[in-house]
């Protein structure tokens, strides 16, 4: 009887751990992938051991700038509607839902912190794509690379608006990561 | 559920009874099963080799971090879920072959080894989405290891998983008041239960104990209460809570008494620490005022019960009332000027004590009587240096203070062993 028991333990536990590889991997197959500029972040944050933080221009918002809602608090789910234009996704409209846009791409995030100055607010926004593991050794040449604007990446965004780092690139289209499943 | 001391008398009176001819040899297994001792499983056995199987997990993690980056994805996968499952193999050989403790510990393995794939795999994908969510997942997969098998050591990880889990939600994500770890705790709970494993109950109560303690802010924002009148809170609950325990369960060995415990601890904290926070000024809500008036009403309803039923006093009555109108004055009190009452709490403070003291001796509560005494000793050295700290010279402040300390462990002490003597007399007639 413990054996049976024992045994539907692990393979719970087993695909439960494949479920975490397969929704990734869904995400990843997404159709629609749009290629954000990663900018510069805090070199002292930047590179932690064996993963580099990552930044995007989306990352900081001035609802002022952008059409839908202008009041977010710190830790509220947030939607980022992307456009592309002149080659570049950029930001056009927030909110606490999908904003439905010709050719645009709504992204999920959190809000990390919002200054409210009554208006508008300045958001810092997580979307789950902030941090990157690479092989031990290898993160200061992207340091590098990201400090001097010349790198991108690939998102993928499944129909949910939740994103997943698809490629990272050198400015020239030359990939650097590519994920897979094996 | 019966707690350790009482298993081991028992196991000590029944060998007893049986070289006496008053038990039936062949009985002694049965009525140790019924009162939840099961077979004896030699403690030493169990700790050497839970700590064996840590001992090999952390041996584990270590080479697989240390080759992790020369390792492909496959392999990875190979590594983590081939430790995972050769745990669960040797648990499973062991078991079998009759040797519980050991394969119990590697069923513990697994379970841990469950938490460090989940986390070994989220690096390997990227997953960098709300990292308390794989905490969850781990202590999920703890509570189905501690239910399917079952095992007591994967639900106390269980349990500690989620200690971990609120702290995250709560500490780093800003959550409002972390209500779903209510539902976690509710099963992890229910299973200790179930499992009739009495330190699964206790570790049960800390946890939720923990969950209060770091769900005071958030409380207070969900209610939109003041410093004080949250905390009145974790004295009112606590203070129907224990008198519902004490009037449910009144074996001294029962679990509605250990809760009842709990809940008194709490009271007790709760109302010392009340003269500490303020409200800044602002004057009571009218929410809370009702709340204060519904629990008051709770509170000396369920003593009028007992004392229907003859377990409580006029008293108690007394006391209830007491300690619930003082909570309210207080409050009010502390929106003007809190450090204008200090002696006034410091006596409301002392009567509590008092009552709770003479409470616990009337119904022979070994526990409330210990908590007491030590709530009265804590109460007097607080009124020495709240009171005497700023007239004396310091080198005397502080001899005076060294030897009432010592004089008071040795009258507290004696004390004790009075009121305990004294409280355990009741039960000794009624045998």
């Amino acid at each position: 009887m413990s054996t049976l028991r024992i045994l539907i333990v692990a393979i719970v536990q087993t695909l439960a751990l494949f479920w975490m590889i397969g929704d990734r991997q869904a995400m990843l197959n997404a159709s629609r992938v749009v290629t954000l500029k990663i900018v510069p972040v805090d070199p002292r944050d930047m590179f932690r051991g064996d993963y580099v933080i990552l930044s995007y221009a989306i990352s900081s918002l001035d609802t002022s700038k952008l059409e839908g809602e202008d009041k977010f608090m710190s830790g509220d789910t947030i939607y980022v509607t992307l456009a592309q234009a002149n080659g570049e996704w950029t930001a056009t409209a927030v909110g606490h839902r999908p904003i439905a846009a010709q050719g645009g791409v709504a992204l999920k995030g959190t809000v990390q912190s919002a200054n409210d100055s009554g208006t508008a607010a300045q958001l810092r926004v997580d979307y789950g794509i902030e941090s990157y593991f690479v092989p031990e050794g290898t993160g200061r040449t992207i340091e590098v690379e990201a400090q001097g604007g010349d790198l991108a990446a690939d998102i993928a965004v499944d129909a949910q608006g939740r994103a997943a780092i698809k490629a990272i690139r050198r400015k020239g289209g030359a990939v650097i990561y590519v994920e897979g499943v094996l | 559920m019966r707690p350790p001391f009482y298993l081991r008398q028992l196991r000590r009176d029944l060998d007893t009874w049986i070289a006496k001819g008053l038990v039936d040899a062949d009985n002694r297994e049965a009525i140790l099963a019924s009162v939840g001792a099961g077979s004896q499983v030699r403690t030493l056995d169990v700790i050497l080799a839970i700590f064996g199987v840590i001992l090999i997990g952390a041996g584990a993690m270590s080479f697989v971090a240390a080759n992790w980056a020369a390792m492909a994805k496959l392999e990875r996968l190979i590594v983590l879920f081939g430790g995972m499952w050769a745990a669960y193999g040797v648990a499973i050989w062991f078991l079998n072959s009759g040797r519980g403790a050991i394969g119990q510990a590697f069923v513990l393995l697994g379970a841990i080894l469950f938490g460090v794939n989940i986390w070994f795999i989220a690096q390997t994908y990227n997953l960098a989405a709300h990292y308390p969510d794989g905490t969850l997942m781990w202590g999920a997969g703890a509570l189905v290891t501690a239910a399917l098998v079952p095992s007591r050591a994967a639900l106390a990880l269980a349990l500690g998983l989620g200690g971990l889990w609120t702290w995250q939600e709560t500490q780093y994500f800003d959550n409002l008041l972390h209500a779903p770890f209510l539902i976690y705790w509710a099963l992890c709970a229910a299973l200790a239960w179930y499992l009739n494993w009495r330190p699964g109950v206790h570790l049960s109560a800390l946890a939720l104990l923990f969950w209060l303690v770091i769900n005071y802010g958030g409380l207070q924002r969900l209610l939109g209460w003041g410093d004080a009148e949250v905390l009145t809170v974790y004295i009112f609950l606590p203070l129907v809570l224990w008198s519902v325990t004490q009037i449910l369960d009144r074996d001294p060995n029962g679990l509605a008494l250990s809760v009842g415990h709990y809940a008194f601890f709490v009271f007790l904290a709760a109302y010392g620490f009340l003269q500490a926070p303020d409200n800044g000024g602002q004057s009571a809500s009218s929410t809370w005022f009702a709340f204060a008036a519904i629990a008051t009403v709770a509170s000396v309803g369920a003593v009028a019960m007992g004392l229907a039923r003859k377990i409580f006093t006029p008293a108690d009555i007394a006391g209830t009332l007491f300690a619930c109108i003082t909570t309210m004055v207080y409050v009010f009190l502390a929106r003007t000027d809190g450090d204008r009452y200090d002696i006034i709490y410091l006596v409301f403070t002392l009567v509590i004590i008092i009552w709770s003291l003479q409470r616990g001796v009337r119904l022979g509560d070994q526990f409330v009587v210990n908590l007491s005494i030590v709530a009265f000793g804590i109460w007097f050295l607080y009124a020495y240096f709240d009171l005497f700290s700023g007239l004396m010279d310091q080198s005397i402040f502080f001899t005076v203070g060294g030897i009432l300390l010592i004089l008071m462990s040795l009258f507290l002490e004696a004390m004790r062993r009075r009121l305990i003597s004294s409280a355990a007399q009741p039960a000794t007639k009624e045998a």
